[in-house]
């Protein structure tokens, strides 16, 4: 063998092996940088200030910082997308939402649900009927057995055409034969100032985002979308306990693009294990009328799959699915 | 009086808190470097700022981000009057006459004037939400679509006293502006409209859109202009307005003040409605309209006083009644629940104190936000004597990073450089921007409240009569509309 | 100022008004045709989502029609006023838009810091300000300034550049 012939084989060989070990180093040094939450709302909402809070309480966890990125648009199509084709190196991780087992179906987005890979789910809140403290009607009963007399008549604020509390009052009317006039806000809040106003008649938002006005007095919920009561709430029956069975709930938790490697995902698993039991983080989201909720990985990819395929039926047969 | 006595008691507190006085004081300068900065609004401002909070007392907290909030407004100002780079939508009204009153030579007198206007304004809403909350709170409930819809309609008709010397390329601009209003998810079905597409037109990215057509457009139009005709001496002369000049800015101040704090009250509408309206209000009551557009300090008196009376309009529903009204006082509710206090009318009960003590140093941060203001004036104005070719250069590299900040997008900062390209031509023939942003503002409002209006009053337009908010507003929005073309008509006439 | 000159103003401009009322005109048209194939919209009593961006197209094409109908009054009827001779070029506001948006092509590429020094140094340079050093130093400065005031002062990390971005590690 010529000698130039063998340097360079033995040059390919080194670097190949030097390149090699770069990768598996880095890899298993992961993270050697800061981390970027994606965030697919504006900054304020609640989803963000629960990355904010994640991402201040991480620092303890990992050995580099955690920065919260905002990329709102599309009711978080952008956003999603952006994580979904990122580079799954664990460097941009976004915040999962609901959302990301609603839109795929709406014919609005570039991802599926399958895109992502769950590390682990922080926080669920479920729907929940809220009306007026001086409207006539004291159980879910009475509501609906006046809708059901008067259709059409009863507006129910939402968050937003195909949003998931639209569909929380949707699957109600699916369930129960009853008539709503929707009124889309844009976002939760608007639609409970209407209803503090008298403009609307219910909201179907969650129990966190009217429990100020419900115990301040001005608001009463009447029954709530889950299998079980909610803390705080004892004394409101679920929907279930009346015999209709709907439960709808909205969830949080951490997501990375489908693809990163297994190590990676692991350090980000053991990470958001420890922030998310930390108690700081646990008080924040007290003081942020948050529901704590935390669900390991494969509990996470169940309530993914099952929401994805109970949401493609539902919207499917409210003619939103595209 | 019982608010007197516990707002001496609040002062009280705070001359024993020197920490919080200071925090109080780097929120308002960090408000106003935002407010500044292209791009940067004081809801990022606010919302980077909240994390730090957590673990500060509640008072200090509170307070910062309050600083931040009134800087930011206030900072808007100081580009739009130096170099019509308006740093929020709010700042867009205040460029107009700002920037005019810079090339006559008076940047000094309309910064001045802006500083004081903020801080008049600011001061009185904040003492109105000390006196009157509990009087003004039902109104914001009154505020169902209908009414929100009919403030927007009276706000598009604005567009006819911001359109400067062609009334049709004025109009033209704001229908144009309207119809780039209906880009992204619409807002009843959520069907995409003219997307082509793109996920990142889902919403309509304003604040690119703003900068592409201010400042990029300038800073073009700059490169195109022979070099020498730009190295005028331009002195940033006498910050605080001399008494003569005040002294007929007074009424203009008040009235808009007090327009700020009702438009401040109403839930969704912000700062830079309440500058736009108190525009057109200025306007209508002065004797020289004319001057409108062409460097009136009332004008700048007039906007800025507005929007930042709107800051008080904006807090009393969420401290009164728990609901806010906006994107920053949403996180100020935030953060409020965050230290364990939860508003709405048990918090003046229960936190009387605190509650006073806020107020407190919220007029402490409009001092600070005065003295900040007129002693950085002369800093800022340092910007007048940079060379033209350094100037636009960097102005240029602002408006991309501006233009990205926000959604921290690329395909915003191209939509910035194809507005700006737009935005130049508009300029060379004689297009304004302010119809354009105006729409902005006003189109989704108006659409989105009158189609859900619809819906709620079940399909029939009676909505647009019954309900006497909605038929006073669309009344001056009409008697708006009416009067410059039949003052024209007057003026052919003669 | 000479007539001929006058005349040419009066010219350059309707040009103007008409390439710009054309432009609108082709908007309006193009935003009426797309709104055609919007669905109805799911929720009872509603306008839908095309009826809102059709009236407002509408009133452009009026708004356009009008314009285009006083410009030609005005040079028929009245006389037009005096467009100044202005000293304005085009070529150099060419430049700069086309390097503005090549500068904003490579950012993703390469990274906020390398594009911006270059784009200011060479946007002065255009603008007349030719100085060996004072070029790349205020461009320098500037660029730093701007990516640490937005990194630490704002917690809003630039684009590092995908080229580099294994590099950066």
């Amino acid at each position: 063998m010529n000698p130039k012939k063998l340097v360079s084989r033995l040059l390919t060989v080194l670097c190949g092996s030097v390149l090699l070990y770069w990768t598996a180093a880095y890899a298993a040094d992961y993270p050697t940088r800061q981390i970027e939450l994606v965030v697919v709302t504006q900054a304020g909402g609640g989803t963000d200030l629960l990355a904010r809070t994640f991402a201040d309480v991480a620092k303890k966890y990992l050995p580099q910082p955690i920065g919260v990125v905002n990329k709102p648009g599309g009711g978080g199509a952008v956003g999603y997308t952006e994580i979904a084709a990122s580079r799954p190196d664990g460097y941009r991780i976004g915040v999962g939402n609901v959302e990301i087992s609603m839109l795929p179906h709406m014919g609005v987005a570039r991802f599926t649900a399958e895109d992502f890979t769950p590390i682990a789910m922080l926080n669920v809140e479920p729907g929940a009927i809220t009306v007026k403290e001086d409207a006539p009607w004291k159980t879910v009963e009475e509501f609906l057995s006046y809708a059901k007399d008067n259709p059409g008549k009863v507006r129910v604020g939402n968050s937003g055409t195909g949003g998931i509390w639209h569909l929380a009052a949707a699957a109600l009317e699916d369930k129960t034969g009853v008539k709503f006039n929707h009124i889309p806000y844009d976002g939760a809040n608007p639609a409970v100032v209407a209803l503090l106003g008298g403009h609307i008649e219910a909201v179907t938002v969650s129990p966190a985002e009217v429990v100020n006005h419900v115990r301040g007095g001005k608001l009463r919920i009447l029954g709530i979308m889950a299998d079980q009561r909610s803390k705080g709430f004892d004394e409101v029956p679920t929907l279930k306990e009346n015999g209709i069975d709907v439960t709808i709930s909205t969830w949080r938790g951490i997501v990375v693009p489908k693809g990163t490697p297994k190590n990676v995902v692991d350090v980000l698993i053991d990470a958001t294990r420890k922030t998310a039991n930390d108690q700081s983080f646990r008080d924040a989201l007290v003081k942020l009328n948050m529901t704590w909720h935390y669900a390991e990985a494969p509990q996470y990819q169940e309530v993914i799959n099952r929401d994805n395929a109970f949401f493609k039926a539902l919207m499917g047969k409210l003619g939103i699915a595209k | 009086m019982y608010e007197i006595d516990m707002l001496f008691k609040g002062f009280a507190n705070l001359a024993n808190d020197p920490v919080t006085l200071l925090l109080a004081l780097i929120g308002v300068m960090l408000g106003i470097v935002i407010g500044v900065l292209p791009g940067l609004t004081a809801t990022l401002g606010v919302a980077i700022l909240l994390p730090f909070t957590f673990g500060m007392d509640p008072l200090s907290g509170i307070l910062m981000i309050s600083g931040v909030f009134f800087g930011g407004i206030y900072g808007g100002s100081i580009t739009a009057i130096l170099l019509k780079i308006p740093g929020t939508p709010a700042a867009a009204a205040t460029a107009m006459d700002g920037y005019a009153l810079t090339q006559k030579g008076k940047a000094g007198l309309a910064l001045g004037t802006a500083t004081f206007s903020s801080c008049i304004g600011g001061t009185l809403s904040v003492f109105m939400l000390i006196f009157l909350s509990p009087l003004l709170a039902q109104f914001a409930l009154e505020f169902s679509a209908a009414e929100t819809f009919a403030l927007a309609i009276f706000g598009l008709s604005i567009i006819t006293s911001v359109s400067g010397d062609s009334l049709i390329k004025g109009l033209i601009a704001g229908f144009a502006g309207l119809l780039l209003s209906t880009v992204g998810l619409d807002p009843m079905s959520a069907f995409p409209r003219f997307t082509g597409g793109f996920t990142a037109l889902f919403n309509v990215p304003f604040v690119p859109v703003m900068i592409g057509l201010f400042a990029a457009s300038e800073a073009f139009k700059s490169l195109g202009e022979e070099q020498t005709r730009h190295e005028l001496k331009v002195f940033i002369g006498r910050v605080i307005p001399p008494w003569s000049e005040f002294r007929g800015l007074i009424v203009t101040i008040l009235r808009s003040s007090g327009l700020g704090i009702i438009v401040g009250i109403i839930p969704g509408a912000g700062a830079d409605v309440a500058s736009f309206v108190a525009y057109n209000e200025a306007k209508r009551f002065s004797k020289n309209p004319e001057n409108f557009g062409k460097g009136e300090l009332k004008a700048v008196a007039a906007c800025e006083s507005g929007a930042n009376s709107c800051t008080g309009g904006d807090l009393l529903p969420m401290l009164t009644l728990g609901i806010p009204g906006d994107a920053v006082t949403a996180i100020m509710l935030g953060a409020l629940t965050m230290q364990g206090l939860q508003p709405g009318p048990l918090l003046f009960k229960e936190h009387a104190s605190l509650v006073f003590t806020l107020f407190a140093g919220m007029l402490f941060c409009y001092v600070a936000l005065l003295v900040v203001g007129l002693s950085s004036l002369r800093l800022m104005g340092k910007v007048l004597e940079m060379p033209r070719s350094v100037l636009s250069p960097m102005i240029l590299a602002l408006s991309v990073v501006g233009a990205y900040a926000i959604n921290n997008s690329m395909f915003d900062v191209g939509l910035m450089l194809l507005v700006g390209v737009v935005g130049f031509f508009m300029q060379r023939w004689e297009y304004p921007p302010s119809p354009v942003v105006l729409a902005l503002i006003m189109g989704p409002m108006a659409e989105s409240n009158f189609r859900r209006a619809l819906s709620l009053s079940g399909g029939s337009f009676d909505f647009l009569y019954t309900r006497p908010i909605t038929a006073g507003l669309l009344l001056i929005a009409i008697i708006t509309l009416l009067v410059p073309v039949l003052q024209r008509r007057i003026h052919i006439g003669k | 100022m000479s007539q001929p000159t006058e005349g040419m103003g009066t010219e350059t401009s309707r040009y103007a008004e008409f390439i710009a009322c054309a432009f609108i005109t082709l908007i309006a048209i193009a935003a009426i045709v797309n709104s055609r194939y919007f669905p109805l919209s799911g929720l009872e009593m509603d306008v839908g989502p095309a009826r809102f961006p059709v009236i407002y197209a509408g009133v452009l094409l009026i708004l356009a029609a009008v314009l285009v109908y006083n410009t030609l009054r005005r040079s028929t009827v009245q006389k037009a006023e005096v467009v100044p001779a202005s000293s304005f070029n085009f070529v150099p506001v060419v430049i700069g838009i086309v390097a503005t948006g090549i500068y904003i092509y490579l950012i993703p590429l390469l990274g906020y810091l390398p594009p911006t020094v270059v784009f200011l140094i060479g946007m002065m340079w255009l603008m007349g300000m030719r100085h060996r050093l004072w070029n790349p130093v205020i461009a320098i400065g500037i660029t730093l300034f701007l990516y640490l005031v937005f990194l630490f002062g704002l917690s809003i990390p630039l684009p590092m550049g995908s080229l580099f971005e294994i590099g950066s590690i």
